[in-house]
């Protein structure tokens, strides 16, 4: 049995002129990543500091692991980690000094620290300040700082943004074991690949909206529409987009004379999904 | 361990840390020492003879170092660290990892009253005064108030600043009338007056009777020290539920 970490329900936001957020509903499940993905201002980051207590709603409601989030107390903020753009460190301290308070703070055993930081590919800066890291170190420091307390649920906001691809990969790792330790993980991105690979469940968020919920598969067999398949033959250095009945009959007797080197199927991306929803490009 | 007070002795760890590796912080209650002991170099250069100059060197040392360390360090120790968390995003951070705005106010306060304390202690032996004519029941308590107030003064200053530039502008008009007031009580009676209506009046009021014929409580000095608190407290209550911790 599935336990509700994140519930959602008719949320909205409105500024003096304008509304930032629709009539949101949406459940996240312990042990589930959930991909929040829109391009800038559709409305991530005020959804995620509406769930992390920061920012009021204006109508409906959202609870995290049951509680009201405009009650939030310091006792749940104990079970919940948060990696935003603006998550500050503390500059004068050193990296495992910055690791240490907040372990402290959160009654973590400091000896999970070392372990942590190795895990993000820190090792070599544990005596180094913070304030003298790359944004990219910062980045890893900081979601370092959130996990550090295997929290019941994880809210990233774009948390691989600006990273190389070798550390996005292992915070990629990271981000999967906390799932599998049962962490419910609310994932704001605009990195569709990103999102592909990781979330079990996403949302296509647009002008404050959810137009399309669901599992990265399933919405992509939704709009799946024109069934193709990109096929290299033997012989040819370019592959070729084969549909239709006509197509797959080609397949059929390539794949049959062994004549395919490799053959993919074209079903469309979660960029051309959200393309087709919305007409517009995440980016 | 109470949780509370785990979180509580977390912060005030790293506020001690951050205060001493911020020298335009840690600077103040050393400057405050620095400063008396070589004024009363130069005043004992200057005086030819007399207890009498001795004795109003020693007030009016003692009234400066007090001063300076209680009234500025207060202020500027609680400002401009909650100013730069606010500035850095880290007290977002903390609000959002379990440490309610009361914890975070204790663990602060603690080692800024600590240190605010100790400098004065060590401030009477550096301005020339025996630890024995000081009345130490007093002298603790008024500091300690004086301490508070300034402390409550400088955590409103925080909240209203978005920044520790902002913060450090806010601030001066407060450090100007606390500290620059009773300082210059001797010129005429006016001031005077003005001064012992401040809580910075009254501790130098507690210095300067200490070394004259000795220090008694009166109604007038208890009423500006309450009074006072209560503004501070207020201020600080306003500053807090106006704007949050960190509003944004």
């Amino acid at each position: 049995m599935t336990t509700t970490a994140i519930q959602v329900q008719h949320l909205a936001k409105h500024f003096k002129t304008t509304s930032a957020l629709r009539d949101l509903s949406f459940t996240v499940h312990q042990g589930e990543i959930f991909g929040f993905l829109g391009p800038s201002g559709a409305g991530k980051t005020t959804t995620l500091k509406i769930l992390t207590g920061q920012l009021a709603p204006s109508a409906g409601t959202a609870t995290v692991l049951g509680h009201d989030v405009t009650q939030l107390t310091p006792a749940i903020y104990e079970h919940v980690g948060i990696v935003t753009h603006n998550s500050g460190l503390y500059d004068r301290l050193s990296v495992t000094a910055n690791l240490r308070f907040f372990a402290k703070l959160l009654g973590v055993a400091t000896t999970k620290v070392t372990p942590l930081l190795a895990r993000v590919g820190l090792s070599e800066q544990q005596q180094q300040l913070a304030g003298k890291l790359s944004q990219g170190q910062r980045q890893r420091l900081i979601l370092a700082r959130a996990v550090l307390h295997a929290p019941a649920v994880l809210f990233l906001d774009e948390p691989t943004s600006g990273l190389d691809p070798s550390t996005a990969l292992a915070i990629h790792h990271l981000i999967r074991d906390l799932r599998d330790q049962g962490t419910a993980i609310f994932l704001t991105t605009h990195n569709m690949t990103e999102a592909t690979k990781l979330c079990d469940q996403v949302a296509l968020l647009n002008d404050g909206q959810i137009v399309e919920l669901g599992t990265p598969q399933a919405l992509r067999l939704k709009y799946n529409r024109h069934q193709n398949y990109r096929v290299l033959f033997q012989g040819e250095t370019a592959a070729q987009t084969l549909s239709g009945p006509a197509g797959q009959t080609i397949i059929a007797r390539e794949i049959t004379a062994g004549h395919i080197v490799t053959i993919h199927s074209g079903e469309p991306t979660l960029e051309d999904v959200f393309l087709e929803v919305t007409g517009r490009n995440l980016e | 361990m109470n949780r509370h007070w785990q979180k509580i002795q977390a912060i005030a760890q790293l506020k001690l840390h951050m205060i001493i590796h911020n020298l335009s912080i840690s600077f103040i209650p050393a400057f405050s020492m620095l400063m008396v002991y070589l004024l009363r170099l130069i005043i004992h250069d200057q005086s030819t003879a007399a207890d009498a100059a001795s004795a109003m060197g020693g007030a009016y040392l003692l009234s400066f170092g007090l001063l300076f360390n209680t009234v500025m360090g207060g202020i500027m120790m609680c400002s401009g660290p909650l100013a730069e968390e606010k500035e850095k995003h880290t007290l977002r951070v903390l609000m959002t990892a379990s440490v309610s705005g009361l914890d975070f106010f204790i663990g602060s306060a603690l080692p800024v009253l600590v240190i605010i304390e100790v400098v004065n202690v060590l401030m009477i032996p550096i301005a020339g005064v025996a630890w024995s004519v000081i009345p130490w029941g007093s002298f603790l308590l008024i500091s300690t108030i004086c301490a508070l107030i300034s402390m409550l003064l400088g955590y409103m200053t925080g909240i209203l600043s978005k920044n520790q530039t902002q913060a450090g502008i806010v601030s001066m008009p407060l450090l100007f009338i606390f500290t620059m007031l009773p300082f210059f009580r001797v010129l005429n009676h006016t001031l005077e007056m003005l001064a012992n209506l401040t809580y910075s009046g009254i501790l130098t009021r507690l210095v300067d009777q200490t070394l004259d014929q000795g220090y008694h409580w009166d109604f007038q000095d208890i009423a500006v020290l309450l009074i006072w608190l209560v503004i501070g407290v207020g201020l600080f209550l306003y500053a807090y539920r106006r704007n949050g911790l960190d509003s944004d």
